[in-house]
């Protein structure tokens, strides 16, 4: 989970709108660094994202950041684009093409006042990796580059929250890990809030902390990711996502000779594969409640690395052959997906203590998220 | 043959004079007006666009007629000018220039606003989420990748301009050194016995004018284009 | 970003005071005339211009229209009309100088053909001009406003042929354009001033027209009510001058009294 030491930003967001296929009902208020809007396509979260920006139409209803009223219909407020400090990254990229890519960072860095200018253009070229870049135009960068620009000029125009919508969308599978990793970067580094959109479970789970799922046009769901994500009311619009749980861990070792590293967390330790990173890192990871496995006593001559003793909290029986475990190990969350027919061999019950067995190669790219 | 005289050479700067300044001067209207119907819909929009266009398509003598109408000495506006402020159009190398404006903005405007509608719209969007005024995303946004549509449409302009003949010699009549640009100075030596040679030299001239003024459109817009 | 706007502001600058500057009106003279008037009063003209250093501008046209510019504000300063209606046009709107009217020159009207043309026709009354005409036009300026195409129908229609060729006649905006299509070989016949004829080495004199058959052809000149020039006066009278009688008729104007 995002540590407390994160930025919290509060969004209170309730705006009617009329648009073409439907209408625009959407009422939440979300707090969180990353707070993530899920929905389908056509669900609405575009019209959403512009009523943030302060784009489109007429709308009623009220948008207020962090105390601060964009919006308000009922009392005349309607604050335009650019005094809004909300930066925003879309899809395409949209970087100015007769502007070179630091004459791009710097558009708006240029026109906020002095004393706002809290992310400096060093900074941002840095972390983002754009140093080679500088003078190069628009049309010469590959998609994750100009990607990669869009978000620096979106920060250094000193945005006090980030709207990203489907920023990576248009990119490829190696693309899109690359600009991910800045993304987290961002919300570690500078701690930025980031409102981010997507229909992609993969970068909301690994990104967001509260997720808004958006149905039609409404907001149907509010709440931690896992939560909301695992919700079996909700399996419509979640569609195939694959409940588990999702916690950060740090990196404390690393076994050249096998390529493992040892992920440390409040429940214990993790033996992963394929980490890229180096001791003392943070890494999230994902671990699909398919891949935990229960057993009353550690088992021995197993070929799973991962065995960790936890608190059974919670057993979802909804009557068909599978049931859903929720376990504790520490202060985190961690499912299980076990037979029912296993539950009553096992005689699994509440505040039972069990080992969680969880197979290392069950960790994919996917499943590992870096801060 | 190919020699100039003093006087030639008069007219022909007189030309780029009057060209110049009816460019600079419908310049930023035309901006103006090529923007508005790019960009904006409201009630009346297609009447503007065919007002707009009515110099195109009207007799320059009607244009010109209609200018003497509202700007010489007793017209309305002409009256107005010359209360207020004392300028005076009628019969003025500046009524050569506001002839060939109103002859030229229709090819201007159209040039501009072709321009201005090929630009992404959500560009001048994202200018706005990064803090730019309406005005300020208009000057560094649009009117820059409206580039090649501006050169177009001031070339064409300066280039319809120096040819300029119906409305100019009905509005400002023919006076050497002050209206009589390269047109009308063709038309007098036309007229006169023994001009052809004068009348010739200056046609040349023309077309040069007017190829050089195609070209460098051409020439400035692919540069432009990237 | 904007590197450029400087040298494109400075160049729009530059070029505008270099054009500006040239503003036109300093202490000189306009003159409007009659298009028949053309290289005589240019050479009186300049002639003046050396001997007082007093600059004239000449627009020629046809009196006609050059009339209804002063009308509607041109800044002529002096108006020569080919003929006397027009002139009488600009009295009756108050539009002279009071008292600087009077009559300048006298000329004659002529029938023309192109150079190499072998016409041998005679001026009277019934003469066979629409036969000589056959399918081709009569080159002559507008007969309805120019004066010398009123002096031409009204010439004609004494001779009694005017209604044969009245639909031959090819109008021109001037007198000096009649003269033009027929030095071209565009027409065969045309009705100019005889001091046109004279002046284009491309046409041959047919025959002159009787001054009994139109109204006596007389050039006046007078000094335009709105003119602000101190040398309108000095020009016209030097017009009248013993010097510039011998300029007027060497290019064939006869003076009046």
């Amino acid at each position: 989970m995002a540590d407390a030491s994160h930025f919290k930003i509060m969004i209170d967001v309730d705006i009617e709108q009329r648009l073409g296929t439907f209408d625009l009902a959407v009422s939440f208020k979300a707090e969180a660094p990353v707070v993530g809007l899920f929905g389908r396509s056509g669900s609405g979260k575009t019209s959403l994202v512009n009523a943030l920006a302060g784009v489109g139409g007429r709308r009623r209803g009220h948008v207020i950041v962090n105390g601060e009223t964009l919006f308000d219909d009922a009392r005349g407020i309607d604050l335009p684009p650019e005094r809004r400090r909300l930066g925003y990254v879309f899809q395409d990229d949209l970087l100015f093409p007769h502007m070179h890519v630091e004459a791009n960072l710097l558009y708006g860095f240029r026109r906020a006042a002095v004393s706002t200018r809290v992310i400096e253009p060093e900074h941002v070229i840095d972390l983002l990796g754009l140093g080679g870049l500088r003078r190069r135009y628009p049309g010469t960068l590959s998609g994750g580059e100009r990607q990669r620009v869009a978000i620096g000029r979106a920060l250094l125009a000193q945005p006090r929250l980030l709207l990203m919508d489907e920023p990576l969308a248009s990119l490829d599978i190696a693309r899109r890990d690359e600009v991910l990793r800045y993304i987290e970067l961002l919300r570690d580094d500078l701690r930025i809030p980031i409102v981010y959109v997507s229909h992609s479970i993969a970068e909301i789970t690994r990104l967001a902390d509260t997720i808004v799922l958006l149905s039609e046009g409404k907001a149907i769901a509010v709440g931690a990711v896992e939560e909301v994500m695992g919700r079996l009311d909700l399996r419509p619009q979640t569609g195939r996502y694959e409940a588990g749980s999702v916690f950060d861990t740090t990196v404390v070792a690393y076994d050249a000779k096998y390529a493992l590293t040892t992920l440390r967390f409040d429940g214990g330790e993790l033996i992963v594969p394929n980490v890229e990173a180096i001791a003392g890192e943070r890494v999230r990871v994902r671990i699909r409640a398919r891949d935990v496995s229960l057993a009353l006593h550690p088992p021995t001559g197993l070929s799973i690395v991962n065995v960790l003793p936890g608190t059974i909290t919670a057993i979802d029986d909804a009557g068909g052959p599978i049931v859903e475990v929720q376990l504790r190990l520490g202060n985190v969350s961690l499912r299980a997906r076990i037979t029912r027919r296993s539950r009553v061999d096992l005689g699994l019950a509440e505040n039972q203590q069990v080992y969680t067995l969880i197979k290392a190669v069950s960790f994919d790219r996917r499943s590992v998220g870096y801060a | 043959m190919l020699s100039m005289s003093d006087t030639e050479l008069g007219i022909i700067l007189l030309s780029l004079k009057v060209a110049f300044f009816s460019v600079a001067l419908s310049l930023p209207v035309a901006i103006l007006a090529a923007h508005v119907l790019a960009r904006f819909d409201f009630p009346g929009k297609t009447l503007l666009d065919a007002v707009i266009h009515l110099p195109l398509v009207l007799p320059p003598v009607v244009v010109g007629f209609a200018l003497l109408l509202l700007f010489g000495k007793h017209g309305p506006l002409g009256a107005w000018l010359n209360d207020w402020f004392g300028i005076v159009v009628a019969f003025r190398w500046t009524g050569a220039a506001l002839a060939s404006a109103i002859m030229g903005f229709p090819l201007m405007v159209r040039a501009i606003r072709l321009s201005i509608s090929s630009i992404d719209t959500r560009l001048e969007t994202v200018a706005r989420t990064l803090g730019g005024s309406r005005t300020w995303v208009f000057l560094s946004i649009t009117l820059p990748l409206a580039l090649p549509g501006l050169i177009t449409g001031v070339l064409l302009s300066f280039a319809r301009s120096l040819g300029e003949f119906g409305a100019t010699i009905t509005f400002v009549s023919n006076i050497p050194g002050e209206t009589e640009t390269l047109p009308l100075a063709i038309y007098t030596f036309v007229q006169s016995p023994g001009g052809d040679a004068q009348a010739i030299r200056l046609s040349l001239i023309a077309v040069l004018l007017s190829i050089a003024a195609l070209v460098a459109s051409e020439w400035l817009t692919r540069r432009t284009s990237k | 970003m904007f590197r450029w706007i400087k040298p494109v502001a400075v160049a729009i600058a530059g070029v505008s005071l270099v054009f500006g500057a040239s503003a036109g009106d300093s202490a000189g003279l306009t003159v409007f005339a009659a298009a028949s008037l053309r290289e005589s009063l240019d050479e009186q003209a300049r002639n003046f211009e050396g001997e007082t250093g007093i600059s004239i501008v000449v627009s020629y046209g046809a009196s006609s229209a050059l009339a209804k510019q002063i009308e509607a504000g041109a800044p002529a300063d002096v108006f020569i009309s080919a003929d006397l209606e027009w002139m009488d046009y600009l009295d009756g709107r108050k539009l002279l100088a009071p008292g600087s009217r009077g009559n300048l020159l006298s000329n004659r009207l002529v029938l023309i053909a192109p150079a190499s043309s072998k016409s041998t026709l005679k001026i009277e009354p019934n003469f066979g001009l629409s036969a000589a005409l056959g399918a081709d036009k009569l080159a002559m300026a507008n007969p309805d406003s120019v004066p010398a195409g009123k002096y031409g129908k009204r010439a004609l229609e004494m001779l009694g042929v005017w209604a044969s060729v009245e639909r031959k006649v090819a109008r021109t905006e001037n007198v000096r354009v009649a003269l033009a299509l027929v030095s071209r070989g565009e027409a065969p016949l045309g009705i100019v001033y005889a001091t046109d004829a004279l002046a284009e080495r491309n046409v041959r004199v047919v025959d002159t027209f009787p001054e009994s058959s139109h109204p006596a052809i007389v050039y006046p000149g007078a000094i335009v009510a709105a003119s602000r020039s101190p040398s309108a006066k000095r020009f016209v009278d030097y017009l009248r001058s013993s010097s510039a009688r011998v300029i007027w008729e060497r290019y064939g104007f006869a003076p009046t009294s």
